[in-house]
């Protein structure tokens, strides 16, 4: 198995735009770049941060995955000229750790997100019913995403949130549960306020914006599906806020503690939650001191969201183990599996060739045997190529699982068996009858 | 039949520390594997399921009225609170208040078997009955509050403290706990005013009343006053957050203590 393609960590995003494909694009890109490089199995992963092209050859070989990678790294040149020297090629034990990183989201711009498995199961559907995905593609993402659920279950790589807007609503919901009906004031229209709006709403609180000009707050407030509110309406809807998110570019504070006790009754008691965005600061920090009131301005929003990616960063470290060891596993079942059909046909061919000689000897000796007495001397010829080849096969298998050179060991070995067997050849036609 | 009693002890003993060390995974940052958030609440009803019938099948043994032991009535106390906690949990995320009420409840049990069955107060044992019911019900919902601002606390000064959301264990949210707070407030105070009121009546018909009942009424009427204002002022001017938790904890935790004293005074022998 292969990966080809490009990131957040070789490409900037003028790059990465290029070469993205759109979801109603998918079907057809795969199928036009399956046939065009002739693979056996492709898979396409387009999001924000990468695009990868996962394959692998339709007849696997130590060569043929590196023929397959350079063949898919100048189709993807000739789509998008210039991409060439910011593509990734990862091939066997690398390709299918990439893989599980990718999953787990380990190699993400922000690890721990969780949006990449998701987008990593869309690509593997699409693939899908595109026909695209084979016997080695569908085990290797089955167990991509086995691992990306071991590593949310036995680490807390996804626990925080990483960004002001998500640490934002995680601390509204921290102090009103669900977000539902409550109310969201944005003072001001600053774009990171608007982020931070946005997401309150669609977590369910009602939005309205108050603007000194009117025109803008009635245009931001139609971005984000909020009721725009002309600036002397601010008073009144302080009083029926629970979250205010203000970002404007006044010189003073907008919302000081006067302000609050005076519609503190009106209120009964109920908190409010103050995100504060602007710089200069529009909150006097005194009211932070007040009970039921919670302020949080951009540093305190920055110095959250940091805290929780060093927990994640130490937490990445925990999963990074995991991958290494499920890649393991992954390879030693892989390469045992490789060599299955192999000694299936090894069997089958030496008791064919025993039986082919029983037979033979018993027409050359005229000796007609009794049903359930050549029954029984079949039986022992089975038992016999079952004995013969129990050790051979351990052997194999054992060589198989423990191969640390990549797949072209375990290839080596398969092609070793067949032609020492000749396996692949044609059966012989059986001979006349000979005497002995 | 003993032997049935004391199974059903142990597995209801069991049933609460198990519910309780599952609350604890649930609510600790840390990930936990596979772990069903139905499991602990219903861990904690099968415990409680089985506290009750171990109060019965105990009472029947005994032929005493459970009212009218001390055993028995710190098991209602804390069957109460699961009770009030299983009302209240529907549709609220309460997993730690949950471990609190859990631990409590097999503390009560363990301290109820190791005390005995011990037939308390003499007097109008109707008076007795209403006053005793009164304050077990009472006691028992109000300790749940107690918790809970105890919870708001804790969570108010976290969120003041500005630290990651990621680290220390998931408590509840501070609207849940203040809603949880009030409800048990409205049901547990107007039952502590029937028991204060009643226990009154009670006192007037006993001849002497030693020092250990004084403090023990005096303990119950504070809590119940910082309560009463707590609700009151909540009510009528919208008193709510830091203030109020810290005394709605504080008449809480003067509750426990009148428990404590009759436990106290159970274990030294001077009757239930």
């Amino acid at each position: 198995m292969i990966v080809v393609g490009l990131s957040h960590r070789s490409a900037p995003v003028a790059v990465r735009e290029r070469l993205a494909v759109a979801p109603t694009d998918l079907p057809l890109r795969l199928a036009e770049l399956k046939q065009r490089v002739d693979a056996g199995e492709m898979l396409i992963l387009s999001t924000c941060n990468r695009v990868e092209v996962v394959a692998a050859p339709s007849a696997p070989g130590p060569c043929s995955d590196s023929e397959l990678g350079n063949r898919i790294a100048d189709a993807l040149e000739s789509a998008a000229p210039g991409v060439r020297p910011h593509l990734y090629l990862r091939e066997e034990r690398s390709a299918i750790e990439h893989l599980f990183r990718v999953a787990c989201s380990l190699d993400a711009m922000v690890v721990g997100e969780p949006q990449i498995l998701g987008q990593l199961k869309e690509a593997f559907a699409a693939a899908r019913s595109a026909g695209t995905i084979g016997p080695w593609l569908n085990r290797a993402f089955e167990h991509a995403f086995r691992v990306a659920k071991r590593v949310r279950s036995e680490t807390a790589l996804g626990a925080g949130q990483v960004s002001i807007p998500t640490v934002a609503v995680d601390l509204a919901r921290e102090i009103f549960s669900e977000l539902d009906g409550h109310r969201v004031v944005l003072v001001g229209t600053g774009e990171i306020a608007s982020l931070v709006a946005t997401r309150l709403g669609r977590a369910g609180a009602r939005l309205c914006v108050v603007g000194r000009t009117f025109e803008r707050a009635r245009a931001v407030a139609g971005a984000i599906g909020a009721e725009p509110r002309a600036w002397d309406d601010f008073p009144g809807l302080l009083a029926s806020a629970d979250i205010v998110v203000s970002s404007t570019s006044e010189r003073g504070h907008v919302i000081t503690p006067e302000h609050v006790t005076q519609i503190w009754r009106q209120r009964h008691g109920r908190s409010l939650f103050l995100v504060d965005l602007a710089v200069p600061r529009d909150v006097d920090p005194r009211l932070a001191e007040m009970d039921g009131v919670f302020l949080y301005n951009v540093d305190d929003l920055s110095q959250v969201a940091d805290a929780a990616l060093a927990d994640r960063r130490h937490e990445a470290e925990k999963a990074d183990a995991i991958v290494a060891e499920e890649t393991e596993s992954y390879m030693r079942r892989a390469h045992a599996e490789r060599i299955t059909p192999t000694l299936v046909a090894l069997r089958e061919h030496w008791r064919k060739v025993l039986e082919a000689e029983l037979e033979r000897s018993l027409r050359a000796e005229h000796v007609p045997l009794e049903t359930g007495r050549k029954e029984a001397v079949q039986r022992a010829t089975l038992a016999a190529v079952e004995k013969l080849l129990h050790a051979p096969t351990e052997r194999l298998r054992a060589w198989a699982k423990e191969d640390r050179c990549g797949d072209w060991h375990t290839d080596l070995l398969v092609r070793a068996v067949e032609e020492l067997f000749q396996l692949g050849e044609p059966e012989a036609a059986p001979e006349k009858n000979v005497k002995r | 039949m003993n032997q049935l009693i004391s199974a059903i002890f142990v597995a209801s003993a069991a049933s609460y520390l198990a519910s309780c060390a599952l609350f604890v995974a649930r609510i600790r940052r840390s990930p936990t594997t596979h772990l069903r958030p139905q499991w602990p609440p219903r861990l904690l009803e099968i415990g409680a399921g089985l506290h009750l019938t171990y109060l019965v099948l105990y009472s029947v043994v005994d032929r005493l009225c459970p009212l009218f032991s001390l055993h028995s009535a710190l098991g209602i106390v804390s069957l109460v609170g699961v009770v009030a906690y299983a009302i209240l949990s529907r549709g609220r995320r309460l997993d730690a208040l949950g471990g609190f009420v859990a631990a409590l409840a097999a503390l009560f049990l363990v301290t109820a078997h190791g005390i005995g069955a011990r037939p308390t107060s003499t007097g109008d044992r109707w008076l007795v009955a209403v006053h005793i019911t009164a304050n077990l019900l009472g006691g028992g919902v109000l300790l749940v509050a107690g918790c809970a601002s105890a919870f708001y606390l804790w969570s108010e000064r976290r969120l003041r403290r500005r630290r990651s959301l990621a680290r220390g264990p998931r408590l509840p949210p501070l609207e849940s706990l203040d809603a949880v707070v009030h409800r048990l407030l409205w049901f547990g105070v107007p039952l502590l005013t029937i028991g204060i009121v009643t226990g009154r009546m009670v006192i007037e018909h006993v001849e002497t009343v030693s020092a250990g009942e004084r403090v023990r009424a005096v303990l119950s009427i504070a809590s119940w006053l910082l309560l009463l204002a707590v609700l009151l002022l909540r009510q009528l001017r919208g008193w709510r957050g830091r203030r109020p938790a810290y005394a709605a904890l504080g008449g809480a935790v003067g509750i426990l203590l009148v428990i404590a004293l009759y436990v106290a005074r159970a274990l030294l022998g001077d009757g239930g």
